[in-house]
């Protein structure tokens, strides 16, 4: 290519970004260019960018960059994901399972890359995959998130998601060995949430009923926002005041969790 | 009017003076962002020297010059998106000049005109912060919500400090936590992130500085220091390393969350929430172990664990403070805690320890509340001269404090209470009519009347007793005292007819001292006094030996409480009185159709009390000549209560106790013994009665099983503290001590058996044990005083007189005088024949003694006195005495 085309070539592509579609899919590289989709397309582990020649004539080209050069994406939020995660949260991991498996081919080529929702993806299969009992698949999506560089956070919910199956399982010692490994390196709050109640369980199980209860007491202590612990930590907290004989306080920590979250689970178990 | 040039205008260049002015910190820096705006090829010259004085004078702290300036240029230039350095530095140097109200208006204008300024965060945070410094909180509350979306960890625009958010948080936690608006204080501090919060984020903001800085650099190029691009590019460096500062102070501050929960552990303290603040203090602990200022921590637990009911974890944790911060000005607070837990676990000693502490170390209230209770803690520890003494300083010092009366009062009754002191009574009468005296309206003066009433009686003075008595009753007819007023009365009425030798007046005097306790026993609100009054009088009404009158008052008291703890004890009288009525059979049945339904209750002592009485009934019994055998007594109750080899323990215990009583009655001790240790070798401690654990603990004791004794004896300690068989333990305890050489251990125990258990069973073995304690530590004075107060007690004539007579002549020996140890050992061999082991013992103490004075032939006479006495041909000291004598005479062989 001589150096007037090459010249022209990079004008072109420059003036396809400045005229980019707003709020599409947009690809920034490394060296500082930039495409959006749907001119641009993803091709395998390429990115394929239309290019329209300058000149009298006029005509157009393509030229092929690799995924690998992109420095960032943005990419506006897959729906798809917040319904898997209506699913999950409404008890129908097998719902998000199927739903979720579409975005997590569409991100795969970029999931290493900042910007991709294939993390976010990949929680919710390893959440689901947990929840259905399979522990193993959901141990080999959380590896491959690993490998993917997923932040810990994501992970840790992961993880997090298959303690919770296994202490529902009856495998309690198992529960508190991964428990343990996710405690020393979690540190988002959702999942220092779920530490918090999955430990109390165990400490309840245990006849330990003090240390259940101030581990099921971090979570209003110290991840008031975390709602989706909330009501398992309230309840377990008035069945901890109630083995201490503090009728009062195991009422009041009810009222409290019929009254914040009259919909879950916990508060109908409270009302039975 | 000269106009400020468009953004990024290329004509825009930096005046000289701004450039120094970046090398500056700080606030200033940002000002340099106006040379984005400023001409400089044809700059109105008032305006480019306005800003140049304005920039100045705000890096050399001259906030007026500066407002000025900044003023002056906003109103000379047009407005726009140029001017959005102008407006922040102006409410920056407004809010350093401490001129809140003027910063607070000065940040609202920045932020109505740039809601999407590029430090929209930090002047939201600067007007926080004037809002604060105004004490205008609730605006200052909402100002710092809207900072709320700091904590969102995706999306937040993002502020160049983070902590200052967090100071400022905690500054109007602090405020709102003086107003007492504790729930919405708790709430914002809620919000507050953590410290490795605050680091991610200050560490991404950082990032992201750092990249608009690159691309800044990148831009200026080589533009000259005093272009608009170059001025940029320095604010932002000046950005980025204030950043970078930040985060390194937080990132060395290693105890940077400390302070946030402190403050909301707080707050769950004042909301009542103890376990929620557990929860912060134990964080703080186990996060910041060496941190200095855990001390807060671990105060605030001890209140914690106190306000949640956790007292021994509050004892133990109040400990632990004055261990690891003994000179902390909290420490004697924390005593002050400690000492009130303790005395709420029944742990006096621990009490007055922690007490001690706190007198020691406090000051004002504190003190004052300390010396009283350390005052009222040795009073429980029954150390009256301790008590005397806190309760008199607490006089002195505080004449007109809240527990003066109290203090007064107690420190005149602690004479009466000392045993120890034999002129107690003396001392106390002295003592109380001194507080009487003195305290004319004093809560305490009903009480008073009746220890004057008991001194009286210690006296001997009995009419004058009984007029106290009655003078009592008339001045305070109401009074809660009255059954205790009576029961004494009636005790002096009983005791002036033992004294009495008419026999018409005896009757009168016991007549009298029935109705007396019966009256008291109606009166009487606590079964401590029901049970005393109704047994005394019951006790007078079987030497009267009405039998009609004793089952008649008991089956009343039946009728009237029916659900009474002491009813076992009712149904012993009312079988008691139709056995000596001679319906002995009635009154088994009668109690073997009662006592079954208490057998399985560990903590009822009357039940043993109840099978006493059926092992009299059965063991008087005999069977005719010729009749067939019945059951056995224990196949017997066995049968009728329903019980059997599938009942609890305790039942078979008790069925076991009650055939040793039928068979120690029978005179069959050995076999008795046999029973009983079966119990103590077979029954699990845990399970049993205190009487049970005191019987068969004695019994283990005896046959030498001293491991299984002591596992009795702690059992019953620890699970019957209130029990009145706790002696049988303490004694049993020293006695151990005493066998492995520990005689101090063993004296405190002898000690405690008559201070702590009242001495209800075994005063006399308790009194024994201190003497021989006492001899065993070299005191041979006092061990003779208590040899000599037991020889003389006529109550406790027995072996117990034969062992102190011994003694007695064991420490004249011991202190020289043979003479008189002698005399002592022959008391013994003379009047004590019985007690087989203290005659062999004082033989051979008495012929050594002999021996020592150079008279062989008293000697020998004395030994051969000892062969010839035929009760003690078994005894192991014989071949000793025929040694002895054969070495002094050797022809007597």
């Amino acid at each position: 290519m001589s150096r007037r085309l090459s010249f022209i070539l990079s004008f072109a592509l420059i003036h396809a970004i400045s005229f980019g579609v707003a709020r599409s899919q947009t690809f920034y590289f490394n060296d500082g260019r930039k495409a959006s989709m749907p001119e641009a397309r993803v091709q395998g582990n390429n990115i394929i960018v239309p290019l329209k020649l300058a000149g009298t004539d006029g005509g157009s080209a393509e030229i092929t960059l690799s995924i690998s050069s992109l420095n960032h994406i943005e990419w506006p939020t897959p729906p798809v994901i917040a319904e898997a995660e209506a699913d999950l949260k409404a008890g129908k991991p097998a719902d998000a399972l199927k739903k979720i498996d579409a975005i997590l081919t569409e991100q795969e080529p970029f999931r290493e890359i900042p910007g991709s929702w294939w993390n976010q993806g990949a929680v919710v299969k390893a959440v689901a995959l947990a929840r259905l009992g399979k522990t193993v698949d959901a141990d080999v999506m959380l590896e491959r998130m690993r490998r993917s560089k997923a932040p810990s956070d994501d992970v840790s919910r992961g993880e997090m998601a298959i303690v919770t199956q296994l202490m529902s399982a009856g495998k309690i010692d198992a529960a508190k060995i991964r428990m343990e490994k996710i405690e020393a390196t979690a540190t988002d709050d959702a999942s220092l949430a779920a530490i918090a109640v999955t430990k109390g369980k165990i400490l309840e199980k245990a006849g330990q009923a003090e240390d259940a209860l101030l581990s099921y007491l971090r979570v209003p202590v110290f991840y008031p926002t975390e709602e989706e612990q909330m009501p398992a930590a309230l309840l377990g907290a008035a069945r901890a005041y109630k083995q201490l004989g503090d009728y009062a306080r195991a009422t009041s920590t009810i009222e409290t969790l019929t009254t914040r979250f009259p919909k879950s689970p916990e508060a109908a178990q409270a009302k039975g | 009017m000269p106009e400020l040039c468009p953004p990024h205008s290329p004509d825009c260049q930096v005046p000289r003076a701004l450039s120094r002015l970046l090398r500056f910190g700080g606030a200033v820096a940002l000002v340099a962002l106006l040379c984005n705006s400023l001409p400089a090829e044809t700059p109105p010259p008032s305006l480019n020297d306005i800003f140049k004085e304005g920039a100045e004078a705000y890096n050399r702290g001259d906030y007026d010059t500066s407002i000025t300036d900044f003023e002056k240029i906003l109103k000379l230039a047009k407005p726009g998106p140029v001017l959005e350095p102008i407006y922040y530095s102006l409410a920056t140097a407004k809010l350093k000049k401490g001129d809140n109200d003027g910063a607070i208006a000065a940040f609202r204008v920045y932020l109505q005109t740039y809601p999407n300024g590029s430090q929209i965060n930090d002047a939201r945070a600067g007007m926080t912060k004037a809002l604060i410094a105004a004490k205008r909180m609730p605006e200052a509350l909402a100002a710092i919500d809207s900072l709320r979306d700091l904590r969102s960890s995706r999306g937040s625009q993002g502020i160049d400090n983070y902590a200052a958010v967090l100071g400022l948080t905690l500054e109007i936690s602090d405020s709102l936590l003086a107003e007492k608006k504790t729930a919405e204080a708790l709430d914002l501090i809620q919000t507050a992130l953590r410290r490795d919060q605050i680091i991610e984020r200050q560490r991404r903001r950082i990032v992201e500085l750092d990249r608009i800085y690159k691309q800044a650099v990148a831009t200026s190029g080589s533009a000259s220091a005093d272009s608009s691009l170059a001025a940029n590019r320095d604010a932002l460096a000046t950005r980025l390393k204030d950043a970078r500062e930040a985060l390194k102070s937080v990132e060395e501050n290693t105890a940077f969350d400390i302070p946030r929960l402190l403050r909301q552990a707080q707050c769950y303290m004042v909301l009542e929430q103890p376990w929620e603040a557990t929860v912060v203090y134990n964080e703080i602990l186990t996060r910041f172990p060496t941190a200095p200022d855990r001390v807060y921590a671990l105060r605030g637990l001890v209140f914690a664990k106190q306000a949640a009911g956790r007292l021994v974890e509050c004892q133990t944790l109040s400990q632990r403070f004055l261990d690891e911060f003994p000179t902390s000005p909290f420490a004697p607070e924390v005593a002050s805690v400690g000492g009130q837990v303790s005395l709420q676990l029944n742990n006096n000693e621990k009490a007055a320890g922690f007490f001690g502490s706190a007198v020691e170390n406090s000051q004002g209230n504190l003190h004052e509340r300390a010396i009283f209770q350390l005052g009222s803690a040795r009073f429980a520890l029954r150390d009256w001269a301790g008590a005397r003494e806190m309760f008199d300083r607490y006089v002195s010092e505080y004449p007109k404090g809240e527990w003066a009366d109290n203090a007064a009062y107690r420190s005149a009754i602690s004479w009466i209470l000392d045993n120890s002191d034999r002129d107690r009574y003396s001392k106390a009468e002295k003592a109380i009519k001194a507080f009487v005296d003195s305290h004319s309206s004093s809560t305490y003066l009903s009480d008073a009347y009746y220890r004057l009433a008991v001194c009286k009686f210690a006296f001997q003075e009995y009419d004058d007793t009984i007029s106290a008595c009655e003078d009592w009753e008339k001045r305070f007819p109401n009074d809660g005292l009255l059954a205790e007023v009576l029961s004494l009365k009636g005790d002096v009425q009983k005791t002036l007819a033992s004294n009495n030798t008419n026999p018409k007046k005896v009757q009168a005097y016991k007549d009298a001292a029935i109705d007396t306790y019966l009256r008291a026993a109606s009166a009487a609100s606590s079964d401590q006094v029901i049970a005393y009054t109704l047994n005394e009088a019951a006790r007078l009404l079987e030497e009267k030996k009405d039998w009609a009158r004793l089952a008649s008052v008991f089956t009343t008291q039946i009728d009237r409480q029916p659900d009474s703890k002491l009813i076992m004890g009712w149904y012993y009288w009312v079988a008691r009185a139709k056995a000596r009525a001679g319906e002995a059979e009635d009154a088994w049945n009668f109690l073997a159709d009662r006592v079954g339904l208490q057998m399985d209750n560990p903590t009822n002592e009357d039940v043993e009390k109840i099978l006493e009485l059926m092992a009299q009934i059965r063991a008087r019994q005999h069977t005719p000549a010729g009749a067939p055998a019945g059951p056995s007594p224990l196949d017997q109750l066995t049968e009728r209560i329903h019980a059997g080899s599938g009942s609890k323990p305790l039942v078979r215990a008790r069925l076991q106790y009650y055939q040793a009583r039928v068979l120690s009655l029978s005179r069959k001790t050995d076999d008795a013994e046999k029973v009983l240790l079966t119990i103590g070798r077979e029954m699990p401690a845990d399970q049993m009665s205190a009487a049970l654990l005191a019987v068969a603990g004695e019994a283990l004791y005896k046959d030498g099983e001293g491991a299984q004794a002591s596992s009795f004896f702690n059992a019953l300690l620890d699970r019957f503290p209130l029990s009145d068989y706790r002696d049988y333990a303490y004694v049993g305890l020293g006695n151990l001590a005493l066998d492995r050489g520990e005689a101090e251990t063993a004296l405190t125990f002898f000690g405690d058996a008559i201070n702590k258990a009242g001495g209800v069973h075994r005063q006399r073995e308790a009194t024994v044990g201190q003497a021989r304690s006492q001899l065993a530590l070299g005191n041979l004075d006092k061990a003779a005083k208590l040899f000599e107060y037991i020889a003389s007690a006529k109550e406790w004539r027995g072996e117990a007189t034969a062992l102190s007579l011994y003694y007695l002549g064991e420490i004249a020996v011991k202190q020289g005088d043979l003479p008189k140890g002698i005399a002592f050992f022959q008391r013994v061999f003379v009047s004590q024949v019985r007690y087989t082991e203290w005659v062999a013992k004082s033989y051979l103490a008495s012929g050594q003694a002999f021996e020592a004075l150079g008279k062989k032939p008293e000697a020998a006479n004395t030994y051969r006195e000892m062969l010839n006495n035929k009760r003690l041909k078994d005894r192991p000291e014989l071949s000793v005495a025929r040694t002895r004598l054969q070495a002094i005479d050797p022809t007597s062989a």
